[in-house]
């Protein structure tokens, strides 16, 4: 599959899903999924440009990557619905799925929290001498929040091997165009901001990561300039050469994800009648998921009280066993 | 078989050696902080770990609770153990939230996915004349928050069992450590590692008359008191719960049962402090055994003061009245 089609098609299974739950969301069926915004193809790209021993860190938004990692939308869902079979014991808001065996850290309910966090993993990776990286993916009001600054801080000073992806409004005006110049030991594609130039007053996100001496990129919203440019932080940050922060511009004029459709279909990768086979075929698999996650059934009350600690401690029980003693009494 | 040696040690030095222990036990625990490195920690307690483990192990951070939190948090997400120090529990507040919203609900919101092994140091409490922003006792917050384990030694000897139970936990702990007691009690302890369970409570004193539940530096406090009510025929047992969340609450309840009174003593402010937590325990549990009414001495609901931190702290004279008046009720 090429790389664009493969980008298609994880955008397009995010796009179903957000447009499902949307309704489910609606008729009070589940909690609210903060859905894609119309990103998929940029968080597609990014999770495209790692191995599979690079980690994600996530926001309650960006299922799509999760989905690029190999998790199936069955258990994506039943995650969703939160019952039985979801595998964080419905103890995490639709959206916030995690899982450590595919490297997808827990999203955090808040909005830049996580940001520090994948820095501090990065940072262990450094020290434990492993070379995988960080992919950090952040909306663009993220990067006003506190936690936001800490985490560039902490990057740049502990040169952790991290990637934020923070996406924007590509729709504000163009700054004129600067001279490109190098932040890092060798150049990067798209472009780059220069230490000697000061941020305008109207502060782009790409901007804040100068100050802190992280290799700052703006980049537009194509999912290959995308893949290209994480591809190229990745690996420099795997060699050591620290931490970059990408600003991909996202035109909100056009849907990306109609864009790239039009591509391949240009390119003769499919046409319109097995496009729309495709979807049908994959919209029969979310609503099979869901019916699979409602028909297993609520969770048990008891579960209410796992995960607190590693170990249920004696206030837990204890009151595990008087929520029990409610169950039995009804 | 070598011969086991122990030596006189402050709280600083057994907390030093717990450190230098684990982190020659297992290669996953590092510390980080604020001037931890190359300083040693604002009250040393760190001292000569830099020099032995390197600056990739002792770990000198940027000015930013938040972000060394937020980092450690990460750090024990890859599988490493961090010791994070914040250098006041005072400046624990910017890392509140990393704290409370992020770390200690890490393992519950990822359905054990992950978790979060990591031991938050801090020194706690009043009477170095250090104000309202080096004197303060937050351990209530913590203990509000699901999620997170409180511990807060009283000597030197449980301090290095309960901080290698600490970083051997899987889960967050949050290391209150009395700075008034840093080098003010010296006593025996062994040079090598050993443990103390968390959630385990110790009767420091025997008594029959009345339960006083006290930690961290107010231990001595009450012990005092309870010497002093002695002379008049009032017998205190004394309890240290030693880690405050989960709390030993049989040890607690099973005292009560015997003398019908209880009195607990805590710096922290009085509304909502742990306090309140305990007698209500206790008073789910052992109501009909009462024969008087549970009781707290505590810090006042306002602000530290600066100058008047006598007055202020719930020191042996402001327990003895309390304990005549629970003991001849």
């Amino acid at each position: 599959m090429s790389e664009l089609l493969s980008i298609y098609r994880h955008a397009l299974l995010a796009r179903l899903v957000d447009e499902r739950l949307e309704v489910l969301g609606r008729g009070g069926r589940i909690g609210v999924h903060p859905d894609s915004q119309q990103a998929e193809t940029v968080i597609v790209a990014a999770a495209l440009a790692l191995t599979e021993n690079d980690w994600v860190f996530p926001t309650a938004r960006d299922h799509a990557a999760a989905f690029v990692r190999g998790v199936d939308v069955a258990t994506y869902l039943a995650h969703v619905i939160g019952g039985a079979t979801d595998p964080l014991s419905g103890h995490a808001n639709p959206g916030c799925f995690c899982s450590r065996a595919k490297k997808i850290a827990p999203p955090t309910g808040q909005l830049s929290q996580h940001l520090t966090q994948a820095m501090g993993l990065a940072w262990a990776c450094r020290l434990r001498k492993d070379a995988s990286c960080v992919l950090a993916l952040l909306p663009e009001t993220a990067a006003d929040a506190g936690d936001f600054h800490s985490a560039v801080n902490f990057a740049g000073v502990t040169k952790a091997p991290i990637v934020f992806l923070v996406r924007t409004d590509g729709s504000r005006p163009e700054r004129p165009a600067r001279r490109a110049d190098t932040i890092g030991s060798r150049p990067l594609r798209g472009r780059l901001r220069p230490r000697s130039e000061a941020p305008a007053p109207d502060v782009e996100v790409a901007d804040k990561g100068i100050a802190y001496g992280v290799a700052s990129v703006d980049i537009t919203g194509d999912p290959m300039t995308v893949l290209e440019a994480v591809r190229e932080a990745a690996e420099r940050a795997r060699r050591g050469e620290g931490p970059t922060l990408l600003e991909a511009r996202i035109s909100p004029e056009h849907d990306s994800l109609e864009r790239v459709r039009r591509q391949l279909l240009d390119e003769g990768a499919f046409d319109e009648s097995a496009d729309m086979l495709h979807r049908r075929e994959v919209m029969g698999e979310i609503e099979a998921a869901i019916v699979a996650a409602i028909d297993a059934g609520p969770a048990s009350p008891d579960s209410i009280f796992d995960h607190v600690h590693a170990e249920l401690a004696p206030h837990l029980i204890r009151q595990r066993d008087e929520l029990r003693a409610v169950h039995e009494a009804v | 078989m070598t011969q086991k040696t122990s030596s006189q040690k402050n709280m600083v030095q057994a907390i030093n050696e717990s450190l230098r222990l684990e982190m020659q036990r297992d290669e996953r625990v590092v510390i980080l902080g604020e001037d931890v490195g190359k300083v040693g920690g604002v009250f040393r307690v760190t001292q000569g770990l830099w020099d032995e483990f390197g600056d990739e192990r002792v770990i000198d951070t940027p000015l930013n609770e938040g972000g060394i939190i937020g980092a450690a948090i990460g750090m024990a997400a890859y599988g490493m153990r961090p010791v994070p120090e914040i250098q006041f529990s005072d400046f624990i507040f910017p890392a509140f939230d990393q704290i409370v919203s992020e770390a200690a609900k890490f393992r519950y919101r990822s359905g054990g996915e992950y978790q979060c092994p990591m031991v938050i140091r801090t020194p706690v409490g009043g009477g170095i004349r250090g104000g309202a922003y080096h004197s303060q006792s937050p351990e209530s917050l913590f203990i509000h928050t699901a999620g997170l384990k409180v511990v807060c030694p009283s000597n030197p000897h449980d301090a290095k069992g309960l901080l290698a139970s600490a970083i051997q936990d899987d889960d967050p702990v949050l290391f209150f450590e009395p700075k008034r007691v840093y080098r003010a009690v010296k006593m025996d302890v062994p040079d090598e590692a050993f443990t103390t369970p968390l959630g385990v409570g110790k009767i420091v004193r025997e008594g029959e008359h009345i339960t006083v539940v006290a930690w961290g530096a107010m231990l001595y406090e009450a012990l005092s008191a309870a010497e002093q009510v002695a002379e008049q025929g009032i017998e205190c047992e004394v309890i240290d719960p030693r880690t405050l969340w989960p709390l030993d609450l049989e040890i607690i309840t099973q005292s009560v049962e015997k003398t019908g009174r209880i009195v607990v003593v805590h710096e922290a402010p009085k509304a909502c402090g742990f306090g309140a937590e305990v007698l209500q325990l206790v008073t789910e549990k052992s109501f009909l055994h009462f024969q008087a009414p549970p009781t707290r001495v505590t810090g006042w609901d306002t602000p530290f003061p600066y100058t008047l931190e006598n007055d202020y702290l719930p020191l042996a004279h402001r327990i003895v009245p309390k304990l005549l008046e629970i003991g001849r009720y």
